[in-house]
């Protein structure tokens, strides 16, 4: 076993044994027993292989420490009719997926690919998307309205977000994202941007449909970085998209995929540039890079391009300018405490960024105690939320991320009927939606860091062939020689 | 939105624990280090506060989903 990115030799005498877990073979990805070990301030995942030989993936690194990472969840499994995409489990997890009846979290956001086709060729596709080409084929638009239907009968109300390849090629996308704004809360467009660059109209069409936000691919503020993570300089038309959508009133996530030594170091002027553009540019959506599809070639055996949850938070922290500061940053209550972080604050008009929550105390209740972000179980005592009369702090962990993730990255459209009698709820509405700037950042996982714990709660899911719910790191998965778990 | 400010009446109501008619009273909210100083229906006598249901789940929600973890 080489030791490629992200991997050090493995268990040195000064690996300190935490707990066990369950992972997969990086290359065959057969299912194994797994320990979780730390050696300084950086935690691995380690496993034996009885084909390929032991194992050890780097899963954090340094500040906020694992051992404080933490947040309380509520299992809160997939509703039976998402679970019966599955009928029956035969390989475990995660080769059943769908999701399977030992999942743990509700779908929050459900990706839906529209199209493999992609007008860029990154080096670093995950999907391992098809050159666009003239006469590509697409599905037509009823047989993509069906099958988000069949999203919306399986998932229930999530986000819908429109994915691909470039998903902007299908030339019904607007009346696709005019179906899904009926059927879902909310309705996000994954995107490179060129198209939208290229046709002013697209942004106008997409905002009239009913889009809720787009996440914008933008990788830096240099054009080397895109020439490294895309094959070509691609600045000028990120900032094109970016007027387009600003004029089309269209709110954007700027959504950097991070590589050490590529563009982390340019995080800070990613956040001065999206700062500039609030609040149409609504926040950030760190993404660091994983191996799979396309992008193994180009990592194996190449430099270390990695960055885990903390080393991502602590890099735009370090170069914000002393905007942002790690203890403004939260595990998540809906995806598994170690896939992301969030901190959510309020751009105030001399630029300086206010936590939107009280990082004084701790929101998060002590083991049996009720807390503020307690999850609600009026459903488990047998009361309905309208017999017990509480509102506040009762819905399950996906269904706050739906409704928190709506409210921070849409455009700021409240507006109250009657200016007259505008009250301080009102007025504390309108400021905070306007002001509102997240930066946000989701760690996904590969062959070398699964965690089938992780797995098991994770809230983002594709919809996949033949008509289930598959969470995204499986789908994505692949193994260090190219074999693929679902894709 | 369901409710606006402007709906919110204190006529009609009293106080269960003493009778009273409600009134409507200055009250203050606090909230995950935020406070909102509002009008609602009030026993001007025990102090106790009445929240009309569509306050709860209109604005109040909302305010509570921008403050609120996710």
């Amino acid at each position: 076993m080489n030791t490629d990115a992200g991997q050090v030799p493995y268990s040195t005498p000064s690996a300190l044994f935490l707990y066990e877990t369950r992972s997969l073979c990086p290359i065959c990805l057969q299912s194994l027993p797994a320990r979780i070990e730390r050696r300084g301030d950086a935690v691995f995942l380690s496993r034996d292989c009885p084909e390929h030989g032991p194992f050890s993936g780097l899963i954090w690194k340094g500040e906020p420490d694992f051992a404080f990472w933490k947040r309380p969840r509520q299992d809160c499994p997939p509703s039976a009719g998402a679970q019966n995409s599955v009928e029956r489990t035969n390989k475990g997890c995660p080769g059943d997926c769908g999701p399977c009846f030992g999942h743990t979290q509700s779908p929050c956001t459900v990706l839906f690919e529209i199209t493999r086709y992609c007008n860029l060729n990154c080096p670093v596709c995950f999907a391992s998307a098809l050159p666009a080409e003239a006469g590509m084929e697409m599905e037509n638009a009823g047989e993509l309205k069906e099958r988000l239907r069949r999203i919306r009968a399986l998932a229930g109300e999530v986000v819908l977000q429109f994915s691909g390849g470039e998903p902007t090629l299908h030339p019904d996308l607007p009346e696709l994202v005019r179906e899904a704004n009926g059927l879902f809360p909310a309705v996000q467009l994954n995107s490179n941007g060129l198209l939208l660059a290229e046709k002013p109209d697209l942004a106008r069409a997409l905002a009239a449909a009913g889009l809720s936000w787009v996440f914008l691919q933008f990788d830096g503020t240099r054009d080397d970085i895109y020439r490294r993570l895309r094959g070509r300089p691609l600045l000028d038309i990120k900032l094109a998209a970016l007027r387009n959508c600003r004029e089309a009133n269209l709110p954007v996530v700027l959504v950097p995929t991070l590589a050490k030594g590529v563009n982390d170091q340019d995080l800070g002027n990613i956040l001065r540039l999206g700062l500039s553009l609030a609040p149409g540019v609504r926040g950030l959506h760190l993404q660091p890079m994983t191996i799979s599809g396309r992008n193994l070639p180009c990592l194996i055996g190449g430099e270390n391009l990695d960055l885990t949850l903390p080393e991502t938070l602590q890099a735009i922290c370090a170069q914000s300018g002393g905007l942002m500061r790690p203890e403004h940053a939260s595990p998540p209550g809906c995806e598994h405490e170690r896939c992301s972080f969030h901190c959510r604050y309020r751009l105030t008009p001399t630029g300086q960024l206010v936590p939107m929550r009280d990082t004084g105390g701790d929101c998060c209740p002590a083991p049996g105690k009720t807390g503020c972000c307690t999850l609600g179980n009026a459903e488990e005592s047998g009361k309905s939320r309208e017999e017990t009369g509480r509102v506040l702090s009762d819905r399950p962990g996906a269904r706050r991320a739906v409704d928190l993730v709506g409210m921070v990255w849409s455009a700021p459209d409240h507006s109250p009927a009657d200016k007259e009698k505008i009250d301080a709820f009102d007025a504390f509405i309108a400021e905070a939606r306007a002001q509102v700037f997240s930066v946000t950042c989701m760690a996904f996982q590969d062959c070398r860091t699964v965690d089938l714990e992780r797995l098991r709660g994770c809230c983002v899911f594709v919809y996949a062939h033949p008509d289930r719910l598959v969470p995204f790191c499986a789908y994505n998965m692949s193994g260090l020689d190219g074999r693929s778990l679902h894709r | 939105m369901k409710a606006e400010a402007g709906e919110i009446r204190a006529e009609g109501w009293t106080c269960a624990s003493c009778g009273s008619p409600l009134e409507l009273l200055p009250a203050d909210i606090a909230y995950m280090g935020s406070s909102f100083q509002v009008e609602l229906p009030r026993c001007r006598k025990c102090g106790f506060t009445l929240i009309p249901q569509d306050l709860a789940e209109g604005k109040m929600l909302e305010v509570e989903k921008l403050l609120e973890d996710k």
